[in-house]
C-alpha cells in the first residue's frame, strides 16, 4: 500500500505542477495569446468608425499568428477602404473650397485626415489655406526667386525674406517650381494681387498702337462697369508693357470701386481685400481702408454686445462681465458695454452677497458706480460683513493658538487678513506664530528623544 | 511484481510530466520578468506585479506622461498584474479627430492672482487652487507648450481633456502664488515674460524663472516690450520688430539654458509681418487674447486664449473648458 500512496502523492504533485504552471504561463503571456480577442477588438473599432485603431488591432492579430491570412486580408481591405475614402472626401473638399463653401470644405478635409492622417494635401488645406481663404496665393514658376516674387507682387525686393519666412521656407535655398506660396498682407507696401500678375515678358514690346487700342477698350469697359473685362485688358497691357501707368490706374480704379461697392453692402472684410489691391498712392485708398476697419471693429463690438445681451437675458452675469470687459478693454468709453457691465456686476455681486461670498461680492461691487441702484449700500453691507467675518476667523485663530495648534491658527489669521487687510492684530499674530512654529520645529529636530 | 510494475509506470509518468513542463519549474524560483512581444507598430506586454500604466509608458514610450495613450487604446483606466496590454508605438489619433467631432485645447490666461480678496480683477489664490483641483479631479491634463505645438503640427496626440494654463506677466505673484500650487499638484503652465522687467521691483528674477523652468514650467516671451515705430514707416518698424524677437533668444540661452520658442502678443493683435518675423526667429507659436478653444488646425501664430477673471465662479470656469467640438465627420 505504501508505494501506492507515494505514487498517488507524486501524481497529485505532477497534476499540480502542470496545472499551476499552465495557469502561470497564461499569466505570463508565454502561450500564444488568442488572436480572436484582437480580431474582435478590430471589428469593434471598425464599427465605431475608428479605422486606424482597427488596422492596428488586426496587425496585433497578424503578428501573434504568422499564418493568419484573414488578419492580413482585413488589414489590406481596411487600408484600401481608408485610402479610397480619404481620396473621395479630399476631392469633395477641394470642390467645396473652390466654390467658396469653406465650412463644408473643412469638414471634408477633416474626414480625409481621419481616414488617412498622412494625407498631406488635406492637411495643407485645413491647416494653411483655410486659415485665411482670401489670402493671395501664388504657385512658383520657372525662373522665379523670392526677390523676383517680391518685386512682382510688392514692388519691393526687401520683402523677399518676409515672403520666405512667412511660408516657413529658407530664403537662401532655391525655390522649387510648383511650390505654393501664401503672399503675406503687408500694410507697409503695395499689396499682392489676388490673381498673380504674369511674369514680365522677355519678348520685345508689341507695337504701341496695340496697347493704345487695348487701353481704349479698357477705358470704355470701365465706363460701362464691365470690371472683369477691364482687369483682363489691363493685365494684358501690363504683360506687354510692365509698369504701364494708365493701365495700373484703371486696374486700381476697378479695385477701388469694387471695394466701395462692398463697403456700401456692409461686406467690410471683403472690401478691405479689394482696397489692398489698389496702389498706396491712389486717392482715397487710405481713408477707405480706415473707414472699413472702423466698421469691422464696430461690427465686432456689436456682435459682442449682442452676445452680452443674450447672456444677460439668461441671467448668466459672469459671462456678461467677461464679454463687456473685453469690449471695454478695446473701447473704454462704450456706454452700452458700461451699462451692461454695471447691471451684471450689480446682480452677480448681490447674488454673491446673499450666499455669503462677501469678499468676492465686495470686489465686484467696488468696480461699479456706487450710485447704480443701491450699490453703495450693498458695498457697505459687504464690507461690514467682511469685517465681522474677519473677526470670527481671528477669534477661531486665537482658539487654535490656545490649543497649541499653531498651523491652524496661522491659517485662520491669514483668512482674517484676507477679509480685512487692516485687521489690527492678525498680521502681528501671524508673524509671532510663524516664529514660534519655526522654533518648535528646530527644537523637534534637535531633540535627542526624536525616534 | 504488480506493485513494482505500477511503481515503474508512475515513475515514467512523473518523468514524462517533469520533462514536458520542465521549464515551468523555474516559477519555484520566483516570477520572471513580464514577457513582451514587440513589433514595429506596437508592443504587447503582460503587466508585472509592480507595473503601472506610467511605468510601461516610461519603459516603452520613453515618457511616463504618455500613460493615457496606453489606457485609451486598451479602454482601461489602470492595469493589474497579469493583464495583457497593447502599447501603440506611434500616435493613433492625430489631431483628436473622431467620427463625431474633433478635439480642441482650451488655453486659459490668468491675468492676475492675489492673496488679497478685495482686489477686483485678480483671481484669489484659493480660487486658483480650486480651479486646479477641479482640473485634477475631473480628468483634465495640463500640457506643456512643446506638447501643444506637436498637437498643432499634427505630429503627436494629446490626452482627450488637455488644457494649457498661461500667465502673461513677469510679476512676482507667478512665482510666489501660482508656482507653489502648480508644483504641489504636479501641473504644467506657461509664463510669458517681459524681458526688460526681469529683476525690477515686484518682478521675478532670472533665478526664480530658472527654478520654475527646471520644475516643468514653460517660459515664453511677451511683447513688444518697447514702443514700436509707426507701421507707416516700414523699415524702422521691421527693424524694431527684428530686435524685439532676437533679444530673448540669447537671454534665454544664457539664463535659462533653454531656447525661446513661444510668444504672446501684448495687445493680443497680430499681423502677417509680425508672423513672418516670428517664424524667421524660430518661434513656434504665438498667443493672442481672442477667446476660444483651439483645434489642431488653428493658426499656430493666432492661438486663442480664454481670460479667467476674479469674478468667474466654478460653473463659469467649467464652461470655459471646451475640449471637444461636435461635427459630423463620418
Amino acid at each position: 500500500m505504501k508505494p501506492i500512496k507515494v505514487h498517488g502523492l507524486a501524481m497529485v504533485l505532477v497534476i499540480l505542477i502542470c496545472g499551476c504552471s499552465a495557469s502561470w504561463d497564461r499569466l505570463q503571456g508565454k502561450v500564444s495569446p488568442s488572436t480572436d480577442v484582437y480580431s474582435e477588438k478590430a471589428r469593434n473599432h471598425e464599427k465605431r468608425g475608428e479605422l486606424r485603431q482597427a488596422i492596428l488591432s488586426w496587425q496585433v492579430a497578424a503578428h501573434l499568428e504568422e499564418g493568419n491570412a484573414n488578419a492580413r486580408e482585413e488589414i489590406q481591405r481596411l487600408e484600401d477602404a481608408a485610402n479610397a475614402a480619404a481620396r473621395d472626401h479630399f476631392q469633395q473638399g477641394l470642390t467645396q473650397y473652390q466654390s467658396g463653401d469653406y465650412g463644408n470644405a473643412r469638414r471634408q478635409f477633416l474626414i480625409a485626415l481621419r481616414y488617412k492622417p498622412d494625407h498631406r494635401e488635406a492637411l495643407y488645406y485645413v491647416k494653411t489655406r483655410l486659415q485665411n481663404p482670401e489670402q493671395a496665393a501664388y504657385r512658383v514658376q520657372a525662373g522665379d526667386s523670392f526677390i523676383r516674387i517680391a518685386k512682382k507682387f510688392y514692388d519691393d525686393t526687401s520683402k523677399a525674406y518676409t515672403i520666405a519666412y512667412f511660408n516657413d521656407l529658407d530664403p537662401q535655398k532655391p525655390l522649387l517650381i510648383g511650390t505654393r506660396l501664401l503672399l503675406p498682407s503687408l500694410d507697409t507696401s503695395v499689396q499682392p494681387s489676388l490673381v498673380p500678375l504674369p511674369s514680365p515678358s522677355k519678348e520685345q514690346p508689341k507695337p504701341r498702337s496695340n496697347i493704345t487700342i487695348m487701353l481704349e477698350r479698357a477705358q470704355k469697359a470701365y465706363e460701362r462697369k464691365q470690371y472683369d473685362k477691364v482687369l483682363a485688358l489691363t493685365r494684358k497691357i501690363q504683360k506687354e508693357s510692365p509698369g504701364h501707368r494708365k493701365a495700373r490706374h484703371l486696374a486700381d480704379a476697378v479695385n477701388f470701386d469694387q471695394g466701395m461697392r462692398l463697403l456700401k453692402r456692409k461686406r467690410y472684410l471683403a472690401a478691405v481685400e479689394y482696397f489692398k489691391l489698389v496702389s498706396p498712392n491712389f486717392k482715397g485708398r487710405k481713408q477707405a481702408i480706415s473707414e472699413a476697419r472702423r466698421h469691422i471693429k464696430q461690427v465686432a463690438v456689436d456682435e459682442k454686445l449682442v452676445e452680452a445681451q443674450q447672456y444677460l437675458r439668461n441671467n448668466d452675469w459672469g459671462s456678461v462681465i467677461s464679454v463687456t470687459e473685453e469690449i471695454l478693454d478695446q473701447d473704454p468709453d462704450n456706454a452700452q458695454a458700461k451699462m451692461l457691465f454695471s447691471n451684471a456686476s450689480y446682480n452677480l455681486g448681490k447674488q454673491m452677497l446673499d450666499r455669503g461670498d462677501v469678499a468676492r461680492a465686495a470686489a465686484l461691487l467696488k468696480r461699479i458706480d456706487p450710485s447704480y441702484e443701491d450699490t453703495g449700500q450693498l458695498l457697505s453691507t459687504a464690507r461690514a460683513r467682511m469685517k465681522s467675518q474677519a473677526e470670527v476667523r481671528y477669534r477661531d485663530g486665537v482658539k487654535h493658538f490656545i490649543n497649541e495648534d499653531l498651523e491652524m491658527a496661522i491659517k485662520d489669521w491669514r483668512r482674517a487678513l484676507e477679509l480685512n487687510p487692516k485687521h489690527p492684530k492678525a498680521r502681528q499674530d501671524i508673524e509671532n506664530a510663524e516664529r514660534l512654529l519655526e522654533k518648535l520645529q528646530t527644537l523637534d529636530k534637535e531633540s535627542p528623544d526624536k525616534p | 511484481m504488480r506493485l513494482i510494475k505500477m511503481h515503474r509506470c508512475f515513475t515514467l509518468i512523473l518523468l514524462w510530466a517533469l520533462l514536458g513542463t520542465g521549464c515551468n519549474l523555474q516559477f519555484l524560483a520566483g516570477p520572471p520578468a513580464p514577457a513582451a512581444i514587440e513589433s514595429e507598430g506596437f508592443v504587447m506586454v503582460t503587466a508585472g506585479a509592480h507595473d503601472t500604466l506610467a511605468s510601461l509608458a516610461r519603459t516603452y514610450l520613453d515618457d511616463d506622461e504618455k500613460a493615457w495613450q496606453i489606457a485609451a487604446f486598451n479602454s482601461i483606466t489602470a492595469i493589474t498584474p497579469g493583464q495583457r496590454v497593447i502599447i501603440p508605438r506611434t500616435p493613433f489619433n492625430y489631431g483628436g479627430i473622431q467620427p463625431d467631432g474633433f478635439q480642441t485645447v482650451p488655453v486659459l490666461l490668468y491675468p492676475e492672482l492675489s492673496n488679497d480678496a478685495s482686489k477686483s480683477k485678480a483671481v484669489n489664490a484659493r480660487d486658483f487652487d480650486e480651479h486646479m483641483q477641479y482640473l485634477n479631479e475631473n480628468g483634465y491634463t495640463t500640457v506643456t507648450l512643446d506638447q501643444f505645438h506637436a498637437f498643432l503640427s499634427f505630429e503627436d496626440q494629446l490626452p482627450p481633456d488637455a488644457v494649457l494654463i498661461s500667465f502673461d506677466t513677469t510679476h512676482r505673484w507667478v512665482h510666489d502664488i501660482a508656482f507653489p500650487i502648480l508644483r504641489r499638484r504636479g501641473m504644467h503652465a506657461a509664463i510669458f515674460i517681459r524681458l526688460n522687467e526681469i529683476g525690477a521691483r515686484d518682478r521675478m528674477t532670472w533665478s526664480q524663472l530658472a527654478e520654475m523652468s527646471a520644475d516643468g514650467m514653460d517660459i515664453g516671451v511677451r511683447g513688444p516690450r518697447i514702443k514700436l515705430p509707426a507701421k507707416d514707416n516700414p523699415n524702422p518698424y521691421s527693424e524694431a520688430l527684428e530686435r524685439e524677437f532676437m533679444a530673448p533668444k540669447s537671454a534665454f540661452k544664457v539664463n535659462l539654458k533653454r531656447p525661446c520658442r513661444y510668444f504672446a502678443y501684448d495687445s493680443g493683435a497680430s499681423d502677417d509681418l509680425t508672423i513672418g518675423m516670428l517664424k524667421k526667429h524660430g518661434y513656434r507659436a504665438a498667443f493672442t487674447r481672442k477667446r476660444g478653444s483651439n483645434p489642431f488646425f488653428a493658426d499656430n501664430y493666432k492661438i486663442k486664449r480664454t481670460t479667467i477673471y476674479g469674478h468667474i465662479d466654478l460653473a463659469q470656469f467649467r464652461r470655459s473648458l471646451v475640449t471637444f467640438r461636435a461635427a459630423e465627420l463620418r
